[in-house]
């Protein structure tokens, strides 16, 4: 976002302030005090794990986490097929009822996939708990999964969303990336590109063997957690103890994928990085920082590493990122652009990974600020990092701890920034090119071991 | 003890929409086969029709009426009154009989207009096996009709064969409809 925080808080700050602005019943819960921001409860509902902070918003945020994503799927496409059937019709009501009646309320409905999880998402008003943990419990537990349903509503939608994505080259090139990195499990398409050998009664055991106590977890933003509680004793009390689902084990393997496109070019080179939770590397993280790329400041490139390189190539663009998974991590950089463009950028962007050595205390200081407002604004917005809290209760059964996070990122130091650069550098990479391949570079041709 | 959630969930999908041929029960996934080298087991009882007098279940008889769940109304006044349904029955099997589809190898449903949309819609819904059915009994009939013959009698459709196959799908498209109607037509108070 834009430097505009200040102006917009204030706004509506004031607007809060107004009395003629809360009903009666919403200003009580503004009275309760606010507790501390990343304090959540854990418990345990009639043996569903729920978790919740109450930070006293007018809106609540409730979320189904089900470790079912894309690599624990048996077969390729399930996940994103069970993704799909959120909110259709259950044995309770149709799913035309779900959305008028949502509308009626003024809620959102979302559903998200990512490698590790299905996320079934609902936010609304403060006072509409009780309705949306029983439309969540409800479609977690009594989903019909009706074979016209899949025909007519769920496979145009999933060919939609893959339309979507696979059209944009940027997208192709980390799926290709994690391929190369991984092979399976995580290295498979999140999404359901190959549709084959199922129907409805393999999402149906999929969800059968997804849908438990051990894989589910409910997080609440904005909720007080003895309702929370209450609620889903109340109405996932059909949720069955079992056992939780496994996934092959990561193993890195690195190594190049080339794809032709028509749509643009992107190339995604990317090494082993930092897992979430207990085995968090702060310096992989801090790195991808250093080297940045993408500008906090608008109509600048930054002052990152990569920000001086994509200066000297105009239409290319360049960031770097790390993303986490339960047990390992992938470290990577994109770089999207016109194919001449790319030719010469990429050299220099892999210099620049090199150049890392010679970094001053300074930059470390700033990639350090940038971190910990980023980490703390995720942890804050009450929608984005409910998936991220169900996984480590899931995976560990503890909340993230954000000031250990936050301890760890601090406390990262010059040396070990540096050790982290040569040694994914002196590793093989993970490089995933897409676009016109007849221009496009070889991993080994930019000075990358694969 | 409640049902485990994936037994709970692959009958819903069986029984959905709530249809009581044994057709139903074939997997979508099942090749299908031709229908002389199927054995026909007997289907189970019809929902709406009482044990007692499932012998020869009459069919809906007035295709003409607006909607399936009209139909199903009606049956269902008639089979509330024993002295009614006994009067009616005789009537609606002599019918049956001398309309004569049985014998061209169709039952009843085959014979629902189908032009509408509601209808193509709950053709299109019918599970690969039943579909496959269907466009065979008619192509069968189509041919007695062009060598103006009936089929050999054992290839007859038995009484107990002619079931609603495809009602239960009419029915639920029908409440569809009828619900986003509702939901259309919604005012707040």
């Amino acid at each position: 976002m834009f430097p505009v925080r200040n102006a917009v808080a204030r706004g509506v700050s004031r607007q809060w302030l107004r009395p003629s602005s809360l009903s009666l019943q919403q200003s009580r819960a503004f009275a309760s005090p606010a507790s501390a921001p990343f304090t959540y409860e854990v418990s345990e509902a009639a043996g569903t794990k729920t978790v919740s902070k109450d930070t006293g918003s007018p809106t609540s945020s409730l979320a189904v986490v089900i470790k079912a994503g894309s690599r624990y799927q048996p077969l390729p496409g399930l996940s994103h097929a069970l993704e799909h059937f959120a909110f259709k019709s259950t044995l309770k009501r149709s799913s035309l009822f779900i959305t008028r009646e949502v509308e009626l309320m003024g809620g959102v409905l979302e559903t998200s996939l990512s490698r590790e999880n299905i996320v079934y998402k609902a936010r609304f008003l403060r006072g509409d708990l009780p309705y949306f943990a029983e439309l969540l419990g409800d479609v977690v537990t009594k989903t019909k999964l009706i074979p016209y349903e899949y025909t007519e509503r769920v496979i145009p939608t999933m060919e939609n969303e893959v339309n979507v994505a696979y059209s944009n080259p940027s997208y192709v090139a980390l799926e290709s990336a994690h391929a190369s990195a991984y092979h399976h499990g995580l290295g498979l398409d999140k999404l359901s590109v190959v549709r084959k050998n199922f129907g409805v009664e393999e999402i149906a055991d999929f969800a059968g063997a997804a849908f438990n106590q051990s894989n589910l977890v409910v997080v609440g933003s904005g909720v007080p957690h003895a309702e929370l509680n209450k609620y889903t004793t109340e109405f996932f009390a059909d949720v069955p103890a079992g056992k939780a689902l496994t996934a092959h084990a990561p193993t890195y393997y690195g190594g190049e994928s080339r794809a032709w496109s028509r749509s643009g070019n992107s190339v995604v080179i990317a090494f082993p990085g930092s897992a979430g939770g207990p085995a968090f590397k702060a310096e992989l993280s801090i790195l991808s920082y250093i080297l940045g790329g993408q500008s906090t400041i608008k109509w600048s490139s930054g002052n990152s590493l990569l920000g001086k390189v994509i200066e000297k190539h105009p239409g290319v663009t360049a960031v770097s990122k790390n993303i986490t998974y339960s047990d390992t991590g992938l470290f990577y950089i994109a770089v999207d652009g016109p194919a001449s463009s790319l030719v010469k950028a990429l050299p220099d962007v892999v210099s620049a990974i090199k150049s890392v050595s010679s970094i001053t205390a300074e930059d470390l200081k700033r990639a350090i600020q940038n971190a910990k407002f980023d980490f703390y604004t995720a942890a804050e917005e009450n929608a984005l990092s409910l998936e991220s809290i169900g996984q480590s209760i899931i995976t560990t059964g503890k909340i993230p701890q954000v000031q250990e996070s936050i301890k760890s990122l601090e406390s990262v130091t010059l040396d070990s920034v540096k050790k982290a650069a040569s040694t994914i550098l002196a590793g093989k990479a993970a490089v995933g090119t897409v676009g016109d391949l007849h221009i496009l570079p070889y991993a080994s041709d930019i000075g990358l071991n694969v | 003890m409640p049902v485990p959630i994936r037994r709970r969930l692959i009958s819903a999908y069986i029984l959905t929409p709530k249809t009581e041929t044994s057709f139903i029960t074939y997997r979508e996934t099942s090749d299908a086969v031709h229908p002389q080298q199927v054995n026909h087991t007997p289907p189970d009882l019809v929902s709406h029709i009482p044990p007692s007098q499932t012998d020869s279940p009459s069919p809906a008889s007035a295709s003409s009426l607006a909607t399936m769940a009209a139909v199903k109304k009606i049956t269902n006044y008639i089979i509330a009154r024993p002295k009614l349904f006994n009067f009616i029955k005789p009537i609606a099997d002599r019918y049956c009989d001398l309309a004569g589809y049985r014998k061209v190898g169709l039952m009843y449903e085959d014979l629902l207009r189908e032009e509408s949309h509601t209808v193509q819609l709950a053709l299109k819904r019918l599970p690969p096996r039943l579909a496959y059915d269907r466009a065979f009994r008619i192509r069968r009939a189509l041919q007695c009709s062009v060598t103006h013959t009936l089929l050999p009698k054992e290839e007859w459709i038995k009484a107990e064969e002619d079931v609603p196959y495809l009602s239960p799908y009419i029915e639920e498209i029908e409440k569809e409809e009828t619900e986003r109607k509702m939901f259309d037509a919604l005012t707040r108070k």
